[in-house]
């Protein structure tokens, strides 16, 4: 207890002279007053600053006759290059995160370009310069009042101006085991390594990828010994990723529905084979070299469906080990997951007949899936 | 075939508490750190937005961005001069006042390809879009949304409608413009502060 109090002490000794350290010593947080929203700001404030310093130049016809805007006084310089300050001071201002919070970097470089065009302004108004150089200085000024606008729309709040969000409808062969919608938007965005983010796509992919997963349960079905689990499906795991990476990196792709139908038919086959049909049939071969075969098939169809997405070449390989280790962890979740409850019910009565069951069921899957790809071949 | 498996007896309470709470565990750790940064946004500790998991739920992107990810092999990028397109070619040249924007797009019909390149003597902010002639600005797709002191690459149409780029100068200095274009393009419009203004191609 002794030991731990004092390493605490110790502890919060190091992170008060940390603070300390750069600052005067006893630094205050600020505690700042939000007194107005954002539109009220522009309002009160911006908008009528901006809006002075604009007058400085031009002008206006009234009753009486035409008027120069131009300042002729001390006092009405002063009120322009005032005003020109007070514009800077807002482009700090809004750089707070009373202001800048949730806006994005775009909203503070336009916050720094307009303190910048107001120092500009201010000494403009400071030098009195000419007529042309101020009117110069208050265009520019309204440009990033506009470009921050169009970017920042005050009505409709922070959303980027756009339209309804009119999509086509997905056919629907896209559903089957595609990569979702939304992670594809992800994936065309990412230019540069993005190691986690692929290992997770890989893993999901993986574990939402019911052909995958119906193979996987075809192939450990009879398996209870761990060594002879993790022998096949090591075999299947080298097979995906040659052509995983393979495919990828040197740009071979396969129309994704026929190999679809033969990852399809693989879980017909592994089903077909765990009934016994091939040992009927006098056809029986090695068992570990079809897991790799079929491993081989599967990984091309993961390597298609990559390359439909345009992944950037920026990072590629990266991303690419990424998603392929990322499949692996996603194989490994699904694997324990199936090769307990195989294991709970080989322990009972029933398992022979339900076996038997459960891989015709495999079998009918298989097929369903087949069809469905093939439909979805011959209508694209 | 099913004969003689072995069969385990019932495990012992502590080793079955044990096992279930590591699984709990464990499984709780991946939605935490995994699951809700990378599907919902929701991150508590921090951990996707250090990785860029939160990236997936939400690339950043604009309805019009996502609906132009969702298309593929409409903009091609090629490093170099850009090999011309058969068809009618248009250059263009403009300067941008600071902080300004601008906007040319070309009308092209599905399928259409056109092969172009620009060139500004500082960075511009640039988003390359289109919509179809039918539906209208609520269809906008974007294609790039970047920032760059050149682009060049093939385009072929999603759809019959105008194609094209908005430019803003986001910088204190006057940016000059230079666009090439070859291709399938009959006709060229520019967006200005003024409105919408009909041009001719050609040099």
């Amino acid at each position: 207890m002794k030991r731990w109090i004092s390493a605490l002490a110790g502890a919060l000794l190091l992170a008060s002279c940390k603070s300390g350290s750069g600052t005067s010593a006893d630094a205050v947080e600020p505690n700042y007053t939000k007194a107005h929203d954002i539109q009220q700001l522009m309002a009160v404030v911006v908008q009528p600053q901006a809006d002075i310093f604009w007058k400085s130049t031009g002008m206006v016809i009234d009753a009486e006759g035409q008027h120069d805007l131009r300042p002729t006084t001390d006092e009405a310089w002063l009120r322009s290059q005032s005003a020109a300050a007070t514009v800077t001071e807002m482009g700090n201002l809004l750089q707070t995160p009373l202001y800048a919070a949730g806006r994005g970097k775009d909203w503070m470089q336009f916050a720094k370009a307009l303190s910048e065009i107001g120092q500009k302004a201010e000494q403009a108004a400071k030098d009195r310069a000419s007529e042309e150089a101020i009117i110069k200085i208050g265009e520019t000024m309204y440009n990033i009042c506009s470009a921050c606008h169009q970017a920042y729309p005050p009505a409709v709040g922070e959303m980027p101006a756009g339209g309804s969000s009119a999509t086509k409808p997905l056919p629907a062969a896209a559903l089957a085991h595609d990569v979702a919608e939304g992670d594809k938007a992800f994936v065309q965005s990412i230019d540069g390594p993005a190691f986690i983010p692929f290992l997770y796509l890989g893993a999901k992919h993986m574990v939402t990828g019911y052909d995958h997963i119906l193979f996987l349960i075809g192939v450990v079905f009879f398996l209870y010994r761990l060594k002879d689990v993790v022998l096949y499906v090591s075999m299947f795991t080298i097979g995906h990723s040659i052509t995983l990476l393979g495919g990828v990196l040197l740009g071979f792709g396969v129309n994704s529905y026929l190999i679809d139908t033969i990852i399809a038919l693989s879980v017909v086959y592994k089903g077909f084979e765990n009934i016994g049909g091939f040992k009927r049939l006098g056809f029986t071969p090695n068992t570990k070299l079809v897991v790799l075969v079929f491993g081989l098939f599967h990984g091309l169809g993961l390597s298609s469906k990559l390359m439909s997405l345009d992944m950037s070449q920026n990072g590629l390989l990266v991303n690419l080990i990424g998603f392929n280790v990322g499949v692996e962890v996603g194989q490994v979740i699904v694997l324990a997951c199936v090769v307990t409850v195989l294991n709970l019910w080989r322990t009972t009565r029933g398992f022979a007949r339900g076996a038997y069951g459960a891989n015709v069921a495999l079998i009918v899957a298989g097929l369903l899936l087949a069809a469905w790809q093939i439909k979805g071949y011959l209508t694209a | 075939m099913t004969d003689n498996l072995p069969s385990a007896p019932p495990p012992p309470r502590p080793k079955l508490l044990l096992g279930s709470a590591i699984a709990l565990v464990v499984a709780g750790a991946t939605v935490l750190l995994f699951v809700l940064p990378a599907e919902f946004d929701i991150d508590p500790t921090g951990f996707g937005k250090l990785t860029g998991l939160t990236k997936i739920a939400d690339p950043g992107m604009s309805p019009e961005q996502k609906r132009g990810a969702l298309r593929s092999g409409v903009l091609t990028p090629v490093t170099g001069p850009p090999t011309p397109e058969r068809g009618k070619t248009d250059h263009w040249e403009f300067e941008i006042a600071p902080y300004a924007g601008i906007e040319l797009k070309y009308d092209l019909a599905e399928g259409k390809a056109m092969t172009f390149r620009w060139q500004a003597t500082g960075p511009l902010h640039y988003d390359m879009h289109a919509h179809p002639f039918v539906g209208g600005t609520a269809l906008t797709e974007s294609y790039s949304v970047s920032d760059a002191k050149s682009m060049q690459g093939r385009y072929v149409a999603a759809f019959t409608g105008i194609h094209g780029w908005y430019w803003q100068n986001r910088s204190m200095e006057p940016v000059k413009l230079t666009l090439d274009a070859s291709g399938g393009i009959t006709g060229s419009r520019i967006f200005d502060t003024g409105g919408e203004h009909k041009r001719p191609l050609g040099e």
